[in-house]
């Protein structure tokens, strides 16, 4: 069935069709018994006959099942187990889902972080901020691969926790070419995941169609970054349809980037202030002082980081505290650090996001 | 009648063999000296007229012409006095002339007869030396400096009429051995870095420095314990080799200097005041003399308050610290001297002394903050790898148990640099701290999730590809101290902490 | 007995002189003078061509000679000396020496001091 469903996928058949037949096996499956005899006319597209016509099993698979083991991919059908709730609920769900990577998929908890590909070092230093401050609350960041906010989103997350990238072509377009050490990264360690089928190329109108997928998947959308026009706002569009928290970054008045966010905040969305208030509007306290689990943190790490979460530390303090070697100490500090989890104001370090 | 003897005079901190001809004739009686000698020299006359007389020796009437050949050399300095009056005395037939070519004599005379030192009698001595002199008769403070070399006989006098004795063989010259006491190293003097309470990270980034010949920048209010941490550099240094010892030896002698620590091979420790000229700083003067930088050679050279310093004087330091020496040029010649030093300097964080302290407010400016910051400039910045963020210690009942001694230290320290000679023995050069170019990606190898993080470094705590460089070498210098080939991922982060705390100070190449 | 200081000049010189005869010295010349200036006694010790200045009628005769014998005048015996060295043509050849003899008289008693070498 997936074989045959991935086929209309690829001949780019509609959403609804393919869902149909996903949710009417029986039709499928008297399809799939003589594909040529094409006496579905009444309830599917003229489209869709014209593939199930043309369907050649046999050579489909089999380059099907190549790209699948060369791209590391599976795939996920509408009414799977897996298939993540929210995209129930965003217009014309996708039938098909092409993932890659080692992450949990669906996401336990996620939250968007989505702007524009040109960055401010504001905008960067914010997007790093809440990237990593909310992957240490074991929040999934997802966003859209493209340069700028959503590669800063996706490499902050990827120091502590999980993202999920969501593509705009097919699982074995690397787009943009500059990501391609992000995109093994996520593999490594995230999920890629897409809604469109083997060698589909990135074409702009795919971006903010699979928007709706980003906000799907997300309980909330932080928008960083972006102008009026920025194709993040898409995103925000899908959100708001789908009832989902939206938060904006506030930033100067005369930055370009900053109107989209400014703007959103005027027409209400909650301003983007600090990690305590999206825990506190999703219901959740932070988990300060509490210590961190993560497993990309070694056990000098977690130690040096709960010290630091309980109240900033100088390195002498930790030094004091620790007993630990001031080369290890500092050599861990500058590791967190890169990991944005703590920062540094003088002599002392801080937890980041106090 | 005609004698000549052998002397020496200085250029820079070099000897120049200088013969000096002292001619006895009838006519009318008077002294008179010539080539190119300066007052110092001319003085000599009446001091050696007097010396003479009152050692029992008669000052002959005659016309005494001495020249002092190359006469084309200027000379300076008292050491001339005792070859003029040993000339004299040859040429006036009161002492057996022995064998002028192969003896040398250095020494001031004073006026009851008495053999006094002079400055720069080592390096005098070296140059004497190599020009094949056996014998050089000098003063008894003199003869302690020169004791480091060897090969050649170097006889005590205390005064003319021992000089006599001692010149035709009548009286024995003590043994060598006599002063082996120097040997003994007295690092007590020194302090040790137990002393230095709470300031662990500055003590590390020290280690690292004397490890690796790097130049670290110490920034703390006042109180913390720059001070006392860079007085105690020398007892985590190695020993200086003979010839280290050598060439340090030569500069101190030539300014003048104690010998003391450095004959017993401590590096030397020059802490110049912040109102310091730029001629005491680099060197110069009317006699060109060497600066602190050439007396810190081979050793620490310490600028506490760093950025009251004048801001031209520092930009000086920045020919002697890349190529290790310091060229003063005058219209008629250009003196070398070396000056290989480890530069630690120390500045508060801001003029007040109390930016980022947890305990007291700053009251200064932004503006006045950068005004501040500013008076180190980009390039000098550059040349510093380490710098430190000191914290002030806060009192403690107990003495913190967590410090570490100088001895400790300098066992490590020892086996990195061991570590870098052996690496180094094809180069040119012989410490981390000169790594560039080529021999950094040759010495300093990355494996795939090093350079991954170097370039996290780079895109996230914004650490300029030329720190980057820095960062190499000091995580070179750390893995060294660590006993390692390959520089590991927890070298890089330790490096990147040292140079990080520069970029939060100055910002970093934007 | 009055005599003026010229006479009691000469009087001294000769003194001097049968002093240093009495030394074993040899007198050369006395009052020996040219147009630069005037030496008081030229005598010859052994090799040794010694100019001596006599200076007479001194209250004390604890003193430097150049203190009595200031540098003009000194500068003007040496010129002279060479003068004479010259004209015996014996310059540059013998030893040269200047001396001062100074005389006192003391409670009716002469005394004299000899300065070897003074200037």
């Amino acid at each position: 069935m997936k074989l045959f469903i991935a086929w209309l996928n690829a001949k780019h058949c509609p959403y609804a069709d393919l869902r149909f037949l996903i949710q009417h096996k029986d039709i499928l499956e008297t399809i799939l018994a003589d594909p040529k005899h094409g006496g579905y006319t009444d309830v599917l597209t003229k489209k869709t006959n014209q593939a199930i016509r043309n369907y050649m099993p046999d050579s489909f698979k089999e380059r099907l099942e190549k790209q699948l083991v060369e791209n590391e991919t599976r795939i996920l059908l509408w009414k799977d187990p897996d298939y993540p709730e929210g995209f129930y609920e965003v217009d014309d769900p996708p039938p098909i889902l092409y993932l890659r990577g080692k992450g949990a998929f669906p996401p336990q908890r996620a939250m968007a972080i989505v702007g524009s590909r040109h960055v401010t070092r504001y905008g960067a230093r914010a997007t790093e901020r809440f990237s990593s401050e909310l992957s240490v609350e074991k929040i999934t960041i997802v966003s859209g691969f493209a340069e700028g906010i959503d590669s800063i989103a996706h490499r902050s997350a990827l120091q502590v926790g999980e993202t999920i990238a969501v593509l705009g072509g097919g699982i074995d377009w690397i787009y943009p070419k500059s990501n391609e050490g992000l995109y093994y990264d996520i593999a490594a360690r995230g999920t890629l995941v897409t809604e469109f089928p083997f060698g589909e190329k990135p074409f702009g109108h795919h971006f903010p169609f699979r928007n709706r997928l980003i906000s799907g998947l997300s309980e909330a959308i932080l928008f960083m970054e972006g102008t009026h026009k920025s194709g993040a706002l898409s995103t925000i569009r899908h959100g708001l349809n789908q009832g989902k928290e939206i938060y904006a970054l506030p930033g100067d008045i005369d930055r370009k980037n900053s109107e989209g966010p400014n703007q959103l905040i005027f027409d209400g969305a909650e301003p983007l202030l600090g990690l305590e208030q999206i825990l506190a509007k999703s219901g959740r306290e932070r988990t300060a002082g509490e210590t961190i689990q993560s497993n990309s943190l070694s056990s000098l790490e977690k130690l040096i980081y709960n010290l630091i979460a309980k109240e900033p530390c100088s390195v002498q303090h930790l030094h004091n505290l620790s007993n630990q070697s001031i080369h290890d100490i500092v050599s861990v500090l500058t590791s967190l650090e890169l990991k944005s989890l703590i920062h540094r104001q003088g002599n002392q370090f801080y937890r980041t996001g106090r | 009648m005609l004698t000549i003897v052998q002397t020496c005079t200085l250029i820079g901190i070099d000897g120049v063999v200088i013969r000096v001809e002292v001619n006895l004739s009838n006519g009318l009686p008077g002294f008179s000296i010539v080539g190119l000698a300066d007052p110092s020299i001319k003085e000599a006359k009446e001091r050696v007229r007097v010396c003479i007389q009152n050692s029992g020796f008669s000052f002959p009437v005659k016309k005494i012409v001495v020249n002092l050949a190359p006469a084309s050399i200027k000379k300076s300095g008292t050491h001339f006095d005792f070859s003029i009056a040993v000339g004299i005395l040859i040429a006036s037939e009161q002492i057996e002339k022995t064998t002028p070519r192969s003896e040398a004599f250095l020494a001031e005379c004073s006026l009851n007869g008495d053999i006094r030192g002079v400055i720069g009698c080592l390096p005098m001595v070296l140059a004497l030396k190599s020009a094949g002199v056996k014998r050089i008769f000098l003063s008894e403070e003199n003869w302690i400096e020169c004791l480091m070399v060897k090969e050649i006989e170097l006889i005590p006098v205390k005064d003319l009429t021992d000089f006599v004795a001692c010149y035709h063989n009548k009286k024995e010259t003590e043994p060598r051995s006599a002063l082996d006491k120097v040997d003994q190293i007295h690092y007590s003097v020194l302090g040790d870095f137990s002393d230095i309470q709470g300031q662990s990270e500055a003590v590390r980034a020290m280690q690292i420095a004397a490890a690796g010949r790097h130049n670290a920048l110490m920034i703390g209010g006042p109180g913390v314990g720059k001070t006392m941490i860079a007085k105690r550099m020398p007892t985590i240094m190695p020993l200086l080799t003979e010839e280290e010892q050598i060439a340090t030896m030569k500069i101190h002698s030539v300014a003048g200097m104690p010998l003391e620590t450095i004959i017993q091979g401590l590096p030397p420790v020059r802490m110049p005041h912040h109102t310091i000229t730029k001629a005491a700083l680099v060197g110069g003067g009317n006699r060109v003399l060497p600066g602190e930088i050439s007396l810190a050679h081979h050793g620490i050279l310490f600028l506490d308050e760093l950025p009251e310093f004048d801001r031209h004087t520092l930009e000086l330091l920045r020919e002697p610290i890349e190529e290790h020496r310091i060229r003063i040029a005058r219209s008629a010649h250009s003196i070398e001297f070396p000056s290989d030093f480890i530069l630690i300097a120390a500045m508060n964080p801001c003029p007040c002394g109390n930016y980022g302290s947890k305990y007291h407010p700053c009251t200064c400016s932004r503006r006045e903050r950068k005004r501040y910051l500013d008076h180190i400039s980009g390039p000098l910045r550059d040349r510093l790898d380490l710098f430190i963020e000191m914290e002030e210690p806060l009192y403690t009942y107990e003495p913190s148990q967590k410090t570490v001694t100088s001895q400790e230290l300098r066992a490590s320290v020892l086996l990195a640099r061991q570590h870098q000679t052996e690496r180094y023995q094809h180069e040119m050069f012989h410490s981390n701290a000169e790594l560039a170019g080529g021999e950094l990606s040759k010495y300093c190898q990355l494996s795939r999730d090093s350079k991954r993080l170097l370039q996290q470094a780079n895109r996230k705590l914004r650490i300029s590809l030329r720190s980057i460089v820095r960062i190499q070498r000091i995580a070179r210098t750390i893995a060294d101290l660590d006993q390692e080939d390959q520089i590991k991922e927890a070298h890089l982060l330790e490096a990147i902490h040292y140079k990080q705390n520069s970029s939060r100070y100055w910002g970093d190449g934007e | 007995m009055r005599m003026n200081r010229r006479e009691k000049g000469a009087m001294y010189e000769q003194k001097s002189a049968s002093y240093l005869e009495s030394l074993g010295y040899q007198v050369c010349a006395m009052n020996y003078r040219t147009r630069v200036g005037e030496i008081d006694l030229i005598v010859k010790d052994k090799e040794t061509f010694v100019f001596v200045e006599v200076k007479s009628l001194l209250a004390n005769l604890d003193f430097h000679p150049s203190e009595r014998v200031d540098y003009r005048k000194q500068q003007r015996i040496r010129k002279v000396a060479v003068q004479y060295m010259l004209e015996i043509n014996e310059y540059e050849k013998s030893p040269m020496r200047f001396d001062v003899m100074a005389w006192q008289l003391l409670a009716g008693k002469e005394n004299f001091q000899h300065y070897i070498n003074a200037f």
